[in-house]
């Protein structure tokens, strides 16, 4: 699930980068083509726009110049000196404009040279450039003719100016001719520019609407990613929730048990408690005998003792905590101790009878060990009140087991307890006196702490028979694992 | 005045007691180990006796072997319904009465443990 966070969040951040990183293409485009734009227009204003003038104002001081040379060709023949004199002085005057002009038109086609453009404009500007430096040629030639004819009509001589009038009437010709083909220049270009702009905004918005769709797009996975997160983390949250619950639920069945456990525990405990009791008020006021109530209090006692030792097992077991002393012990010396014990006090009519395989050596707790086999043995004599029992091992050296079996001849175990005869105060005897009702609970749990197993039948003919395992060596690690799994 | 005490107890020695302390006071004693044992005693009585009620008192265990204090309790008062009946509980005397909804008014507790002659005081002290 980590690994699957992990590559989640790298697809959640590197989305996230994209996008920024597309964003800032798409500003950084819209600026390129603004500059662009910007540029076509700047053109525009500073070049076409002031270059048309120019050539217009030319045009018009030129017009105006030609009146004023009509003028004075037609004022010639009358005579008036004052008109034609304040004529030329208009025809000069007009001059100086043009010139100006001129020299304004130049400027600008020298600064268009100069200007920097994304298209390489220099031969355009230069062309302006020739066009007006032929415009400054052919005015110049214009105004020296006009100027010979002024001085051939002043002179008073009659001399033939036709020559020199179609000369003028040329020179006209070629200027307005220079004018009109730089004025349609001028026209097809700005025409152009105005379509770059065109164009220019129109890649922008297209440009723009791509990276911002690739966006929304990078945005909508995004957002799946997430939901996918947030899906994977329902997941493990309502798994998490039904593992808590199941671990609530076992936790209040232990918890159940653990006090059912105590209420029949301290009832056990109570329940010697009365004869004692009883013993004690019989033996003050003399109503029994010394004898028998003080046995009998001993008895209780012991009885009272055994239980609550049983219950501190109980505990243990329950809780792990369990602790085992493991010695190398020769298990047929072990069982033959508790086997003579038990016989001083054995009913003439039961007899204990032994199998025992070979006396090897075996990895357990001595106490623990003995507490296992006298509390068989003593279940067995409980019910078994004539007849035999019998002890029996078998070792399997190879796998490094030892089966011990413990069989009467007795009562048996009743159908309805047999699944439940380990479990605590399951068994109840026809004689309350003796037993805790926890003894093959605590067989169990020793026997498991040692790694082994225990059963419990019934025989074919009469009593019943109860076997456990033991492992010879604890050494073994395999052994542990067995037990931790089949626990 | 002597009564004629039926009793259910399995533990021996609880049983002895009983036996010495009543005896000493003059009542008779008729001893049963199970709650099986209990109500056949009860029955055969209700045959034999002139009298209407067997048994003056019945003392009984709640835990035995067989059938519990409580179920043959229960037998006893269907035969005769004010038959007085002293249990003797190691439990809660409270988690008794909530538990078995035959506890009728003839029914006494008295919670283990208890002195004998604390004992003897109740059995004799309703007559």
């Amino acid at each position: 699930m980590l690994v699957g966070k992990t590559k989640t969040g790298l697809k959640i951040g590197g989305s996230v980068g994209i996008i920024i990183l597309l964003l800032g293409v798409a500003v950084l485009f819209g600026l390129h083509q603004m500059s662009k734009v910007s540029l076509e227009i700047n053109e525009i204003s500073e070049e076409y726009v002031p270059l048309t003038e120019i050539l217009s104002e030319i045009r018009l001081h030129h017009s105006k110049q030609a009146q004023s040379f009509e003028k004075i060709l037609r004022l010639s023949d009358t005579g008036i000196i004052s008109e034609v004199q304040k004529s030329k002085e208009e025809f000069w005057m007009r001059s100086g404009n043009i010139e100006s002009e001129i020299s304004r038109g130049k400027t600008v086609a020298q600064r268009g040279i100069e200007m920097i453009s994304f298209e390489n404009n220099d031969s355009q500007y230069m062309v302006f450039f020739q066009k007006f430096v032929e415009i400054e040629r052919i005015h110049n030639e214009y105004e020296n003719t006009a100027d010979s004819i002024f001085l051939i009509l002043g002179s008073g001589k009659i001399k033939d100016v036709s020559a020199l009038l179609e000369k003028t009437d040329q020179f006209e010709v070629e200027l307005q001719s220079e004018i009109d083909s730089g004025l349609k220049i001028i026209s097809t270009l700005t025409d152009y520019s105005t379509s770059q702009i065109a164009a220019n905004e129109r890649d922008s918005i297209i440009g723009q609407i791509i990276i911002v769709t690739m966006v929304g797009a990078i945005a909508a996975t995004l957002g799946f990613f997430i939901n996918q997160i947030n899906k994977d983390l329902k997941k493990e949250v309502d798994s998490k929730t039904v593992e808590l619950k199941n671990a609530n639920e076992k936790l209040k069945e232990l918890d159940r048990m653990k006090d059912e456990f105590i209420g029949i525990a301290s009832h056990e405990l109570k329940s010697p408690i009365q004869p004692i009791f009883g013993f004690a008020e019989l033996a003050k006021s003399g109503d029994i005998d010394q004898n028998e109530a003080w046995d009998g209090v001993t008895q209780l006692a012991k009885k009272l003792q055994d239980l609550a030792n049983a219950v501190l097992d109980v505990s243990k077991i329950e809780s792990g905590r369990l602790k085992l002393q493991f010695e190398k012990i020769p298990i047929n010396d072990s069982i033959l101790k508790e086997v003579n014990e038990l016989k001083m006090n054995l009913n003439q009519n039961v007899k204990i009878q032994k199998n025992l395989d070979e006396n090897i050596e075996i990895e357990i707790d001595k106490i623990r060990f003995g507490q296992v086999i006298r509390n068989l043995l003593n279940n067995s004599i409980k019910f078994t009140s004539e007849g035999t029992i019998s002890i029996t091992t078998n070792v399997f050296q190879d796998e490094n087991k030892v089966l011990v079996r413990i069989s009467d001849s007795g009562s048996g175990i009743p159908e309805d307890l047999l699944p439940k005869i380990f479990e605590k105060f399951v068994t109840k005897g026809k004689d309350s006196q003796s037993g805790t009702g926890l003894g093959l609970f605590l067989c169990k749990g020793i026997v498991t702490a040692h790694g082994g197993e225990i059963n419990a039948e019934n025989n074919l003919e009469k009593g019943a028979t109860f076997e456990f395992s033991l492992p010879i060596s604890q050494k073994s690690k395999l052994q542990k694992l067995v037990k931790v799994f089949t626990n | 005045m002597a009564l004629s005490i039926l009793i259910g107890e399995d533990n021996l020695f609880t049983v002895k007691q009983y036996e010495k302390i009543l005896e000493k006071n003059g009542h008779i004693v008729t001893v049963t180990r199970d709650g099986d044992e209990c109500v056949k005693k009860y029955t055969e009585a209700m045959k034999n006796e002139t009298k209407s009620y067997p048994f003056d008192v019945v003392l009984m265990d709640n835990n035995m072997p067989k059938k519990s204090g409580a179920e043959a309790a229960q037998e006893i008062l269907e035969k005769r319904p004010n038959q007085r009946i002293i249990f003797a509980s190691a439990y809660d005397i409270g988690s008794l009465l909530n538990a078995k909804d035959l506890i009728k008014k003839s029914v006494e507790i008295i919670q283990k443990p208890f002195s004998l002659n604390s004992l003897v005081a109740k059995i004799q002290n309703r007559k």
